[in-house]
């Protein structure tokens, strides 16, 4: 073939290969429509099968809290809204035009403490930089809930740097009551806000808690309640309510009103793993934490109900009470879920119940 | 670089040497590569891919080392269409070779379009179970569903591709912007206990009295990720407030906005079919006196409510149900036997290896043929 045939036929041919490829691709092209939003509508009836336990149950946490409950004086102008998950009552407020205010009440346990997480979570939410624990003390004023004396913080957050948002106001009332924490939140542009704040302060003043409804039923976890195993409590131990995570917490007195306790919990799968609930443990006296390798150099194993578990043993400061503790972490891994068994208090007493609690620990029948 | 020297680099036989080569070893390294990186990311950064990249451990940056399987693939596709279009003769002496060639290049375009375009799933279905949807294992959606009409649901379900790249997600269909805080690729989520230093994952839903914790993405062929994110729901009145929403959340999680009710959940993404399967009956049988299966099957009742098709099937091991474009196989079962797992297979290209290796063999046939009666006929004239 001389060069012109060269030259000029696969050119010819070039193009078909160029037709034949924008097929392909068109083809193809669906394809790619898969990682783009679908919209599309389901029958209630289908998607009821849908909320059956998912199949990572076994490793999961589904929560799904019982709430406590309280009474209170709707202020006019506000509009009751369903409860939802989380929220024992929840209103919205309108103002001009489209413009509306969200006000919130939020009973969670154990939140003593975290008042800076949870301010700084609220200034992230109407665009304001997180602060420390004394501007957050400075900050806080007094106010008056149901009867009892709550914090109360008042932020207020610029608008949008491209304008578009309007700028947010949440007023935040906190009261400590009976374990649980419950939150009073307003939400919403600020001039709605600022305009609703005697209002709010009037709803605060309503609120009453039951006396016939204990104010602390803690949220049930998943975790709770569930088939408790058989075991023998050696003598000196006080069996007490442990709360909705524990399913048994044990007192344990020495002499000289030395103090500890032993706490009883499972969760399903491995429950975080050994590694997440020894440093968990460290956290609570005062220890940073380790690596995998420290940790593991560190833990013992334990025969326990025809398996192994693992125990470890750590000393330091109690967060809570600023005194020395020891603790005796065991964690039982079986097929479906852990256990865990956390002896901490006075370090000469857990010391002196050390081989109490490993008997204990080892009567255990599932 | 001249149309000539392009032409010939592409049709030239050492192109087609140097590929085959690297193709081989690109098979070697993503192979031994899946032992530390599992096989679904070693597929990714190795065979789907047009560069592979290395990078020192810890540092941020990377540099491109051997071309990825797309690349090869691409270059050899070209190459074979290129020299088949240069070196074309008509000619039914020719016919073999045409078919060779045009058999490869369908196993390679075949290959692209499996893919791009097959999908593989899951159905899980208890005894008396019905659904009408499969999920794909490895990948989530965040699920938004307006449950306030009666009669029906409107979901806007947000693929995890679109979670990981985007922080703001608005659409026609939500009155609302959902942010995205934080996605986690694989997580664990834990009850917040008394003693938990961490704070909340979130401010609104399940998550205010949950933690999260981010976990490296898992290899082992029998893990799988298991995502969460942190949204914020935007509207012009303001935040609503976070919530955490993740696989270990079994539960929807509920709110209103303007009247109406949304509920948010991360799930497997789900891909909705127009028939639904029932699973009558899931059957795993072992040989008497012994704990050695002999046959796992699924009895399921298939309905199709545009069609009226209304009708029971039997799968078992080897003897899939094809439907809809879809194949679905008896993969795995609950263990306490009430259960089934279907692998559910939808690949348009499936054929084309097939149709391509007849290809293949045919031409060769062909080919040798042809010389074998050539050689034949040159010995009886000589």
């Amino acid at each position: 073939m001389n060069s012109f045939g060269f030259r000029h036929e696969p050119r010819a041919h070039a193009r078909g290969a160029g037709c034949f490829f924008a097929l392909v691709l068109l083809a193809l092209a669906p394809g790619c429509q898969r990682e783009e939003i679908q919209v599309y509508n389901i029958e209630k009836e289908s998607r009821s099968s849908e909320t059956r336990p998912n199949p990572h149950a076994g490793q999961g946490h589904g929560v799904l809290p019982n709430r406590p409950r309280l009474n209170y004086r709707t202020p006019a102008g506000w509009t009751t809204r369903p409860p939802s998950t989380m929220r024992v009552a929840s209103f919205a407020i309108a103002g001009d035009g489209e413009e509306s205010a969200d006000v919130a009440v939020i009973p969670l346990p154990d939140m003593g403490g975290r008042d800076l997480d949870m301010v700084n979570l609220w200034r992230g939410q109407v665009r304001l930089a997180p602060i420390d624990a004394a501007a957050m003390e400075q900050s806080r004023s007094r106010v008056p809930i149901g009867g009892a004396e709550g914090k109360f913080f008042d932020m207020a957050g610029p608008t949008s740097p491209e304008g578009e948002a309007p700028a947010l106001r949440v007023m935040v009332a906190i009261l400590e009551r009976d374990g649980l924490s419950w939150f009073f939140k307003m939400t919403g542009p600020d001039a709605l806000v600022q305009a609703q704040k005697t209002a709010f302060l009037d709803f605060l003043k309503s609120v009453e808690f039951p006396a016939d409804e204990p104010a602390a039923p803690a949220p049930a976890a998943t975790n709770a309640g569930e088939g408790k195993p058989t075991w023998t409590v050696p003598a000196g131990w006080e069996e007490v309510p442990g709360g909705a995570f524990l399913v048994a917490k044990f007192n344990l007195t020495g002499e000289s009103g030395a103090t500890a306790a032993v706490n009883v919990s499972t969760s399903p799968g491995d429950g975080g793993g050994w590694l997440d609930n020894v440093n968990r443990w460290r956290g609570q006296v005062g220890l940073s934490s380790q690596s995998a390798a420290e940790i593991n150099a560190a833990t013992r194993a334990l025969a326990v109900a025809g398996t192994q578990a693992q125990m470890i043993e750590m000393l330091g400061t109690d967060a809570r009470t600023e005194q020395p503790a020891r603790v005796l972490g065991v964690m039982v891994p079986l097929p479906d879920r852990a256990w865990f068994y956390k002896l901490m208090g006075d370090p000469q007493l857990v010391e002196a119940q050390r081989a109490r609690f490993t008997q204990f620990v080892q009567s255990v029948k599932y | 670089m001249s149309l000539d020297r392009l032409i010939a680099f592409f049709t030239s036989l050492k192109l087609s040497v140097v590929t085959l080569v690297l193709a081989m070893l690109l098979v070697f390294f993503g192979t031994l590569a899946q032992v530390e990186r599992g096989l679904y990311q070693a597929q990714h950064e190795f065979f789907r891919s047009f560069l592979i990249y290395w990078g020192p451990p810890g540092a941020a940056w990377k540099v491109p080392v051997f071309p990825g399987g797309y690349l090869i693939g691409g270059v050899m596709l070209i190459n074979l269409l290129a020299a088949h279009l240069r070196y074309y003769r008509t000619g039914w002496k020719h016919l073999g070779l045409v078919m060779i060639h045009f058999g490869l290049v369908l196993l390679l375009l075949g290959q692209l379009a499996t893919d791009l375009l097959s999908v593989e799933s899951t159905l899980h279905l208890r005894e008396g179970e019905t659904k009408n949807y499969t999920v794909v294992d490895r990948r989530a959606e965040l699920a938004v569903v307006d449950v306030t009409d009666a009669q029906h649901d409107r979901v806007v379900a947000i693929p995890q591709r679109v979670l990981e790249h985007q922080t703001a997600i608005t659409h026609p269909e939500l009155p609302f912007t959902v942010r995205v805080q934080r996605f986690m690729a694989n997580s664990t989520v834990a009850n917040r206990r008394g003693n938990n230093a961490a704070p909340p994952a979130s401010d609104q839903g399940a998550g205010a009295q949950l933690t999260v914790q981010e976990l490296p993405r898992v290899t082992a062929m029998d893990r799988r990720d298991v995502p969460s994110a942190l949204i914020e729901i935007g509207t012009p009145a303001g935040s609503q407030g976070t919530w955490l929403v993740s696989e270990f959340i079994d539960q929807p999680q509920r709110f209103t906005w303007q009247g109406r009710h949304y509920e948010l959940s991360l799930r497997q993404r789900r891909d909705y079919t127009p028939h639904s399967l029932t699973l009558l009956e899931f059957r795993h049988d072992k040989y008497p006196g012994t704990e050695i299966p002999k046959n796992f099957s699924s009895r399921v009742r298939l309905r199709h409510p545009q069609t009226g098709e209304d009708r029971e099937v039997l799968i078992y091991m080897n003897n899939p149900l094809r439907y809809g474009g879809a194949t679905y196989y008896q993969a795995s079962f609950d263990t306490d036997n009430q259960g089934t797992i279907l692998q559910v297979v939808r690949n348009p290209g499936w054929l084309t290896p097939y149709v391509a290796c007849v290809l293949v063999s045919l031409g060769l046939i062909w080919q040798f043929s042809l010389h074998l009666f050539n050689f034949l006929r040159q010995r009886r004239v000589g």
